[in-house]
Order: C-alpha cells, then sequence, then structure tokens
C-alpha cells in the first residue's frame, strides 16, 4: 500500500477564485486508488471497474462496463499502479518529455459527456503519478497535483 | 373411426387462443368504433421487477439489478425493453438538448416573470446563488446551466415545472430507481408481446422464474419479484391448465372408477367416454370452420358441458343394463333424450346474443358438442353394445329409487321450506351482479407480494390511474393533451383531482414551440440585452463571478436559429420512460399519457371522486380513461340486464318445447316445468343468502344448472307419463348416476386454486341437488297428488 499526499483544485471559467483542498491518496495493487481531499467530502476512488465519485458529500458512481472514457482510465491506473507499460488504445495519447510521460485520454464518441478528457502525468521511472487533471464541460476541470 | 379421424383432424386445427382479455365485452362509441380496446394498449404489457434489499444495502440492489438486467440481456427474442438504469451520457445530453432549444420550454406567461428579475437588487441576490451553484455538485458536472442563466430563469422554470418534476414515486440513486425508502430498487419490462396472450407470456416468464431462483442462492438477503398484467395472464392461464389436469382430471377418473365397479362391465368406461369424446371433437371441429380459434378458458369451463353429455350417455347404457333389445332402447330412449337435448342446447344458444366473444364461444361450442354427444349415442351407441344385461349391477341403486322419498311428509316439507327460502331471498334480495372483472382473475403469491410491497412502499393514500389524449399522429395526441389538462385542472380547482403529471411541459405542441421561440425573440431586445449587461458587470464581481462567463447567455439571446422540435423523436428520453408517457398503440392510435392522483374509493360508485373524473374525461371523444373497467362496468351490468331476458326467453322456450311434447296437456308440462324454475330460484336464492355474487363465470354456469334440470324432469316426467314404473325405475338410475358424478366433478372445483373455476363450484353444487331433489321428490309427489 502506498500513501501520498494531495492538492486538488476545482476551477471553474465563471468563478474567480478557485477552490482548493488537500488531503491523501491510497493505492492498493492491483487497481484500488481513494483520493480523498476536504476531510473526506470530496473522493474520487477507483475499487476494481467500479468509479466512485464523491462531491460535496454525494455520491456518483460509473461502472467502467457502462462508460468507455472510465473503461480506459481504469487501464491505464491499472498499468501505473502495477509498474505495466500503458496500453495503446483509439482514444489515449501518450507524450513523453523530460522524466515524465503524459496520457491523455480523449473520448471518442462524440455524444457529450460530463468530462472532456483526463490526462494523467506519471514518473516514467518509478511509474509515480504527479498530477491528474479530469476536464469538465464549458472549460472546468479538476485537478490533483500528487507529493 | 372414420368420423373420428374426421372431426378429430379438424379440431386438433383449431387454435385455442390463451387470450383472457376475450373476457372482456367491448364498449362501443355511438358510431360503432370501439371506445377503447385494452388489449391495443402497450402500456398495459409493462412488468416491475422488485430487487427488495432483506439486509442488502442501496450498492448491493443496484449490482444485483445490474447483473439480472445483464442474464436477461440475450433475451431480446422475449423483450423489447428493460429500463432499469438511467445512462450516464443522458443528463450531459439533456443539458445539451436544453441548451439547444430553451425557448421552447419556456411558457409565455413567465416573461413577465422575468421583469421582476431585471433590478440590481435581484441580481445581486442572484449573482450570490450563482456563484454557489457553480461550486455545486451539479454546478461542477454542468457549468453552463448557470452561465447561460444569470438572472435566475431556472427558477421561475423549475416552478413551471414543478408539476412534472414532483409527479414520479420514484428516486433515482446511481442512476438506479429506487422506492423513496430506497430499500427496493426496481426495474420496469416491456415484453416482446402483448399481455393478452399468454402462450407466449409463458417463455418470458418461466425464464423470470429460472433467473429468480439462481439469484437467491447467490443473493439471498436479495428478494426479487415481479408484478403486472402480463405476470397476471401467465399466472391466470398456467393455473387454469393446472386445475384443469389435477383437480378436475383427478375427479373424473374417481368418477370413471365409481362407474365401472357400478356398470361391472369392461366396456363401460369405452362407452361411456366414446360419445362425449366424439361430441367434444365434433364442437372443436365446428369451432374451427365457424371461427378458426377457441379460448382455452371456454374450453376449461366448457368441461361442465360435458357433464350434461355424459348424463345423456349414461341414460342409454344405464337402460341398457335392463332392457337388452336395441330397438326397445331407443324407443324408450329416443324422446327424453331428443327432448332433453333440444331444450339444452336451447338454453346454451341463449349466450349467442350476449355480447361477449367468450360467452359466445362458450354458447356455440356447448350446443355443438351436447349435439354431437346425442346424435351418437342415439344413432353409433345402440349399435355397439352387447346383447347382455346386468340389471343386478344397480341393485343397490335400485334399493335407494324403490325407497318412496315421494311420500316422506317430512321430507316434502323440508323440501318446501327450501324452495320457499329461496324463493323468499331471490324475491328480497334481487339478483347481484359483480361488475368487477378483477374479482375473476388468479393473483399468485408472488405477484400479489410484489404489488402489494411497491404499493406499500409508495403510497400515498391515494388512487393513482392513467388517462390520455387520443391522435391519429402523435402531434395530434400532443395537440389534444391540453383538453386534457384543461378539465383536469378545473377537476383540480373542484378539489377532486390531487395532482397530475403535466406531459404537456415536456412534450410541447409544435405551433407552440414557435409561438415561444418568437416571444423570446421578442422580449430580449438590445435594451434589455444591454440592462442585463450592465447588472452582471456590476454584480458578478462582489461574488467572485467573471462577467465574460456570462457570455453564453447574450450567445443564447441573440440566436435566431431556434426551431421546433419533435423531443419524442429526438432519442433523447429512454425507451422505457418515454413509453410511460406515450405511445402509438397496437391499433396504430397515438396517445399521450397523464397519471392523476385522487381521492381512493374502496368501494367503486358513481358518486366516488375517480368516477367523476372518469365521466369528465370520457365526454371528450379524443380522450381516454385507461381502465377498461371503467367502460365495461356498464356494459357488463347491460350484459347482466339481457341475461336475466334471456334467461326467461329461455325458459319461454323450454315451456313451449314441453307444451308441444305433452301434446298441449298443461299439467303435464307445468310440472314438468316447475324443477327447471324452482331450481334456478332456489340458486339465485342461496346467491343472496351466501352473499355469493353473479358474474361471468356464473352465467356460463347458470345456463348448465338449467341444462341440467331440464334434462332431470324430462326424463322424470316421461317415466311417470308412462305408467311404466320399470320405466321410471331406469330413469331414475341413470339421473342419480348422472348426479353423483356431476356431483363429484362439480365438488372437485371446489379445490381448484383459480377462483374462477372454485367460484363456479359453489351455484353449481346447490343448483345440482336442487334439481336432483327435486325430480326425485317434488315432482312424482305432486303428480301422484293431483293424479295427473
Amino acid at each position: 500500500m502506498q500513501a501520498q499526499t494531495v492538492t486538488r483544485v476545482s476551477h471553474s471559467k465563471a468563478v474567480k477564485t478557485d477552490v482548493v483542498t488537500t488531503g491523501d491518496v491510497t493505492i492498493r495493487k492491483p487497481d484500488y486508488i481513494c483520493i480523498s481531499t476536504d476531510g473526506g467530502k470530496d473522493q474520487l476512488i477507483m475499487d476494481g471497474t467500479k468509479f466512485t465519485m464523491t462531491a460535496k458529500g454525494k455520491k456518483h458512481i460509473t461502472d467502467t462496463k457502462k462508460n468507455a472514457l472510465f473503461a480506459t482510465f481504469h487501464k491505464v491506473l491499472h498499468a501505473v499502479i502495477n509498474g505495466q507499460p500503458i496500453p495503446a488504445g483509439d482514444d489515449l495519447v501518450i507524450q513523453k518529455q523530460g522524466g515524465t510521460q503524459t496520457i491523455t485520454i480523449t473520448p471518442t464518441d462524440k455524444k457529450r459527456q460530463m468530462f472532456t478528457s483526463f490526462v494523467l502525468v506519471v514518473d516514467s521511472k518509478t511509474s509515480a503519478m504527479k498530477r491528474l487533471r479530469m476536464n469538465g464541460r464549458s472549460d472546468s476541470y479538476t485537478e490533483y497535483t500528487f507529493k | 373411426m372414420t368420423l373420428f379421424a374426421f372431426f378429430g383432424f379438424f379440431a386438433a386445427q383449431l387454435h385455442l387462443e390463451e387470450d383472457i382479455n376475450k373476457l372482456m365485452p367491448s364498449s362501443k362509441n355511438e358510431d360503432g368504433t370501439t371506445k377503447l380496446a385494452f388489449a391495443d394498449l402497450k402500456i398495459k404489457d409493462k412488468t416491475f421487477l422488485l430487487f427488495e434489499g432483506q439486509g442488502a444495502d442501496v450498492e448491493e440492489l443496484s449490482q444485483a439489478c445490474d447483473a439480472f438486467a445483464d442474464s436477461l440481456s440475450g433475451d431480446s427474442a422475449l423483450i423489447e425493453d428493460l429500463f432499469y438504469r438511467l445512462d450516464e451520457d443522458l443528463l450531459p445530453a439533456g443539458v445539451e438538448y436544453l441548451a439547444e432549444h430553451l425557448p421552447t420550454f419556456i411558457d409565455t406567461v413567465a416573461y413577465a416573470r422575468f421583469d421582476s428579475l431585471l433590478t440590481r437588487e435581484h441580481f445581486a441576490q442572484q449573482m450570490q446563488q450563482n456563484h454557489d451553484d457553480l461550486l455545486s455538485e451539479i454546478g461542477e458536472m454542468f457549468p453552463e446551466l448557470i452561465e447561460m442563466d444569470p438572472l435566475g430563469m431556472r427558477n421561475v422554470l423549475a416552478e413551471q415545472m414543478a408539476p412534472l418534476l414532483n409527479a414520479g414515486s420514484y428516486q433515482t440513486i446511481d442512476n438506479h430507481f429506487f422506492v423513496p425508502d430506497s430499500t427496493v430498487c426496481l426495474a420496469f419490462l416491456t415484453p416482446r408481446f402483448s399481455s393478452t396472450n399468454t402462450g407466449q407470456g409463458s417463455a418470458l416468464f418461466e425464464r423470470l422464474n429460472t433467473l429468480i431462483e439462481q439469484f437467491a442462492k447467490i443473493h439471498p438477503d436479495i428478494r426479487i419479484s415481479y408484478h403486472g398484467a402480463p405476470a397476471n395472464g401467465y399466472y391466470n392461464s398456467s393455473t387454469i391448465k393446472r386445475d384443469l389436469t389435477t383437480t378436475i382430471a383427478g375427479a373424473l377418473v374417481l368418477v370413471l372408477v365409481f362407474l365401472f365397479f357400478c356398470f361391472r362391465r369392461w366396456d363401460t368406461i369405452p362407452l361411456l367416454l366414446l360419445p362425449v369424446l366424439f361430441g367434444t371433437l365434433f364442437g372443436m371441429s365446428m369451432m374451427y370452420w365457424l371461427k378458426g380459434e377457441f379460448s382455452l378458458l371456454a374450453l376449461g369451463i366448457g368441461g361442465v358441458v360435458l357433464g350434461v353429455a355424459l348424463s345423456y350417455v349414461l341414460h342409454v347404457l344405464t337402460h341398457h343394463q335392463y332392457v337388452d333389445d336395441g330397438e326397445q332402447l331407443l324407443r324408450d330412449q329416443m324422446k327424453p333424450v331428443l327432448l332433453g337435448c333440444i331444450t339444452t342446447i336451447g338454453s346454451f344458444a341463449g349466450l349467442l346474443f350476449i355480447n361477449t366473444a367468450l360467452l359466445q364461444d362458450f354458447g356455440l361450442f356447448a350446443a355443438f358438442a351436447i349435439l354431437g354427444t346425442t346424435l351418437f349415442s342415439l344413432v353409433y351407441l345402440p349399435q355397439m353394445l352387447s346383447s347382455k344385461t346386468n340389471p343386478c349391477s344397480f341393485k343397490w341403486i335400485d334399493n335407494i329409487n324403490r325407497y318412496p322419498l315421494d311420500q316422506k311428509k317430512p321430507l316434502l316439507a323440508a323440501v318446501c321450506l327450501i324452495i320457499i327460502v329461496g324463493v323468499g331471498a331471490y324475491l328480497a334480495g334481487g339478483i347481484r351482479f359483480d361488475a368487477d372483472m378483477n374479482n375473476l382473475g388468479y393473483l399468485d403469491e408472488m405477484t400479489q407480494h410484489s404489488e402489494a410491497l411497491l404499493r406499500s412502499k409508495t403510497y400515498t393514500g391515494e388512487k393513482t390511474q392513467y388517462y390520455a389524449s387520443k391522435g391519429k399522429t402523435m402531434e395530434e395526441a400532443i395537440k389534444n393533451f391540453p383538453i386534457l389538462a384543461n378539465k383536469l385542472d378545473s377537476l383540480q380547482q373542484l378539489g377532486l383531482v390531487k395532482n397530475y403529471t403535466h406531459t404537456n411541459q415536456l412534450f410541447v405542441p409544435l405551433p407552440v414551440q414557435q409561438e415561444r421561440i418568437d416571444a423570446w425573440k421578442d422580449y430580449w431586445t438590445r435594451d434589455k440585452l444591454d440592462k442585463v449587461r450592465m447588472l452582471i458587470a456590476q454584480t458578478a464581481p462582489q461574488a467572485d463571478l467573471t462577467p465574460e462567463a456570462f457570455d453564453t447567455f447574450f450567445e443564447m439571446a441573440t440566436r435566431d436559429n431556434y426551431q421546433p422540435d419533435s423531443l419524442y423523436a429526438a432519442g433523447l428520453i429512454p425507451e422505457g420512460f418515454q413509453s410511460t408517457l406515450m405511445e402509438q398503440s397496437y391499433d396504430g392510435n397515438y396517445l399521450c399519457f397523464t397519471t392523476v392522483r385522487c381521492q381512493n374509493d374502496s368501494v367503486r360508485s358513481s358518486e366516488s371522486d375517480y368516477t367523476r373524473i372518469c365521466d369528465a374525461i370520457a365526454s371528450d371523444p379524443r380522450l381516454l380513461v385507461l381502465d377498461t373497467y371503467y367502460y365495461t362496468t356498464d356494459t357488463l351490468l347491460q350484459m347482466n340486464d339481457d341475461f336475466n331476458v334471456l334467461q326467461w326467453i329461455s325458459m319461454l322456450f323450454v315451456f313451449v318445447v314441453l307444451l308441444l311434447s305433452f301434446h298441449f296437456n298443461i299439467k303435464h308440462t307445468l310440472l314438468g316445468f316447475m324443477p327447471i324454475l324452482l331450481s334456478w330460484l332456489i340458486v339465485l336464492g342461496a346467491m343472496v343468502l351466501f352473499d355469493v355474487r353473479f358474474n361471468l363465470i356464473s352465467i356460463i354456469i347458470s345456463t348448465f344448472i338449467f341444462g341440467i334440470g331440464v334434462d332431470y324432469s324430462i326424463f322424470v316426467m316421461n317415466g311417470l307419463i308412462s305408467g311404466n314404473s320399470h320405466q321410471l325405475q331406469y330413469h331414475k338410475t341413470a339421473i342419480l348416476l348422472s348426479a353423483i358424478t356431476l356431483i363429484t366433478t362439480v365438488s372437485s372445483m371446489l379445490l381448484a386454486t383459480h377462483p374462477a373455476i372454485r367460484g363456479v363450484g359453489f351455484s353449481t353444487l346447490v343448483g345440482l341437488l336442487s334439481a336432483v331433489v327435486l325430480a326425485y321428490v317434488l315432482q312424482p309427489a305432486v303428480f301422484k297428488k293431483l293424479k295427473i
């Protein structure tokens, strides 16, 4: 089990000041991650193929069987946690720069979704996660920076 | 053999229709068109699947629901749609649709409210609200909803849409449907067939039952159950079949064993069954040639006809036990058997004039089955009989027959008392008819549990009923909906309607959408937009908002490419949900639904709120009450009146036939007629005394009681008039055997599971016993007393 601290930044185009909260991350092999901030009021949990997002205390569950974007996200996180190569995919772009690799997942489905893309930056050598940005609608985003 | 093969072949071609809806009388408009054909409605086919947590939490229930749905994914031949969760794309797609068509959802009356929003005070307040909303869960997911609405139009729209949004009885958790206390997860299944087609339904429900058993082992803390019209149809059909093959068949075997021991001849049973089998094949062949199909329920209840048919065969076979001369046998039996046959056919034929397919089917089948059996009994049966008689076999029956029951005064007094009580009860209570067809159906324990569970979890103490506007196109149905809404609004003001689903707020007629688009364009003048821009600039920064974020609003206010759009055709609303709001029925008509809540009427009456609402809606031909019982109750009551008249006409027919047969001897005719009339009145009186109401099935049975009463009476009269005590004895032996046979079979019906078959038992038993006792005791007593 690994434990890291995290800073969460919630940005909305309309709001001048971003909302910043802190918390911690728990990672367990083979595919469990819990990013918890603001005393657990905001959480992002991947437990197997199931993602649970808690915002302001309200839960939202996504099953990767029903959501292609989260299915790819699960594959990527699974590879990162287990130190495996990132699997290739139509909805996935990997850029390597310096000691990091940036993985961008963009849904191929033309239908509008809650998230427009996920960007994950990991350390090329250690596979440690450095930053995760979940881009939402109308230029809003939530960004986690791991330390 | 040739005839058996011939009629057997065509009988096998007959399609046995399991459509329980054939019980329903059709209700017509004045122009002859059908008012509401329940079978045509697709919405009735919905089946509710319930996942009840018995210790399991919301997450486990959702997972079980998903797994169950996945298991059914390969059954597309049986299932048209399974609506068990909201697609995750639904909300984003809905927000996008709203952004593209916003003006079409704003009622023109809302613009007066918008005027009051264009003040600095309101904007200062609203911007703070916008800030909070942007940081809320919904704001994080869909910030554009706030960005397109700086002035808070959404609050006005929420008020406008409240009746639509608050109408549901369920909540969604993790995209799944739950009852308010979240202990039951729901799924809505639409079969690929009509619920009245119970034949095809069997495969689906057998599959569901297998899956439920498997899931019960994997998830012992979750109980899965289901209910709905298709499930009720399946359980009704399978219960009738089970009753026919177990209870009644068991009784028949018992009866045949009894008859075998009475006759003590190996060939009795085949000879007894051959004419009945021939009659049945003949009746089914005639149904095939005349109609091509036949209701399974009518065939099931038609089993009682075989009792009358069996009675004729018994007369011939019993007579043969005493008389070995075939010609003598025919001379003695021809007249009473033919007379009994004609009068019984007459009483069954009366059913042809009643406006229900089931009763017409039954009447036709019964008439032909009796005719076929009688002809076989008189033409072929005597040729098959051996020349050996065996009168000793009936010794014990002869002893009973010799006992002078008609001379025992206490017995005569008791019979007279029963007649007086029966007739008195009938005159005091009359005939009470149960027009509620629901009471005829069988409800399985599991479907009952499921229905009661859902009702208890969503119970508001009020009645919920579907109503609809109708049209040749969906647009016409939507256009007609405001007529329904106006009526419901008036009824709501009167306090009769508690609330209803404003489906027209979701599906707006295209011309109205165009009016709304024009109103939007007219409202957002340059001056107003400048004012909004100024107010945003003044108030947004104070709420930590950037004024530019609201540019989306100005884009929307100045857009000139808004077009009316049919939301129902946009593919946005899940099929499983849309089908509860509108449908194209099987008959091609389009319906737009609303659910109405009103006071619960525990007793249906013409003065109840529900009936008054139905009366108001049904008065417009463009609107429908989706309650077939509302339309059929009047028809059923009318049918009952028709039946009463028909019953008396049948009696008159029998009277005339008897009069002709007895060569206009009025005394003989009246005495022959007496048991028929009295046994019928005793049945009616007993129904009053034991609070048994007449229903559609009792009508069928009454014709049977009538037929058997006619039969017994004619044979006894024939024996009495002949002056030959042996002949009377032979007839009485046959009557006793017939009565024991029928009473055993009918009593077994009391053990049946299906209420319609069980209900048949009581009145039939009373009728049979009355007919036997009157023919055995009263008829000879009066005959001897009057010395006619």
